[in-house]
C-alpha cells in the first residue's frame, strides 16, 4: 500500500461551506470563498476564473462557478499554497523558489495523493511544504 | 518600510491562463500589479513588487511633506 493512502482524507463532493473561517498552518484564515456565477471582470474589463486576496493572513476567495470538482479540488489547493507563499513574510524554504508551474504541479500531486481539496487536506498540503502551526 | 499586515495582496487568475499580482496599499490607496512571469519564482517577484510599492509609498510621502 502507497504511504499517501493512509493519509487519503477524501470527501466525494466538495462542500465550500465548510472552508469557511478555516484555521490554516501558516497562521492563516480562510474567512470568505464563494463560487459565483457571475463573470469576475476587473476594471479594465479582464475576465479572471479566481481571484485570491490575503490581508494581514486572512484570505477571501472567488471562484467562478462551472468548474469540475477535480478542476475546482486543483484550484483550492493552487490558491491556498500560492497565497500562503505570497502572503508569509518568511516562506519556508520548500516554496521559496516555486514558480507557477511548480505551484501547479504541488497542487495536481495533493489532488492525486489525498483526493478532493477539504479542511484537512488544505492543511495537510501547507504543513507537506514547510508551513507551521496555526 | 511598508507594514506587511495593512498590504492587501490579490492573486488574480485571468480566463487565459495568466496570472496576475495585484499590491494595495489601503491608506494611499496606491495599488501595483504585475503579470507574474511563469518561470520565475514567486516570492521573488512578489518581494520586487513590494520594494516597487515601498519606493512609490516613500515618493509619496516626499511629495505630500
Amino acid at each position: 500500500m502507497d504511504v499517501a493512502d493512509d493519509w487519503r482524507l477524501n470527501s466525494v463532493v466538495i462542500d465550500i461551506g465548510q472552508f469557511r473561517d478555516l484555521r490554516l498552518h501558516g497562521g492563516f484564515t480562510l474567512r470568505e470563498i464563494e463560487l459565483t456565477d457571475a463573470p469576475i471582470v476587473d476594471a479594465i474589463g479582464r475576465e479572471a476564473i479566481a481571484q485570491t486576496s490575503a490581508v494581514a493572513g486572512n484570505f477571501r476567495l472567488l471562484i467562478r462557478a462551472g468548474l469540475s470538482e477535480q478542476e475546482l479540488s486543483i484550484t483550492l489547493y493552487h490558491e491556498i499554497l500560492e497565497a500562503a507563499s505570497v502572503a508569509i513574510a518568511e516562506p519556508p524554504a520548500s516554496v521559496i523558489d516555486f514558480n507557477e508551474a511548480d505551484i501547479e504541479r504541488a497542487a495536481r500531486q495533493a489532488h492525486e495523493r489525498w483526493g478532493n481539496a477539504s479542511p484537512a487536506n488544505l492543511n495537510l498540503l501547507l504543513q507537506f511544504h514547510g508551513f507551521q502551526g496555526k | 518600510m511598508v507594514d506587511r499586515d495593512k498590504i492587501q495582496f490579490d492573486l488574480v487568475k485571468l480566463l487565459n491562463g495568466e496570472r496576475l499580482l495585484r499590491l494595495t496599499e489601503p491608506q494611499s490607496g496606491l495599488t501595483l500589479e504585475k503579470k507574474l512571469a511563469p518561470t520565475d519564482a514567486v516570492v521573488r517577484q512578489k518581494e520586487k513588487l513590494l520594494r516597487a510599492l515601498e519606493a512609490a509609498l516613500a515618493r509619496v510621502e516626499v511629495t505630500a511633506a
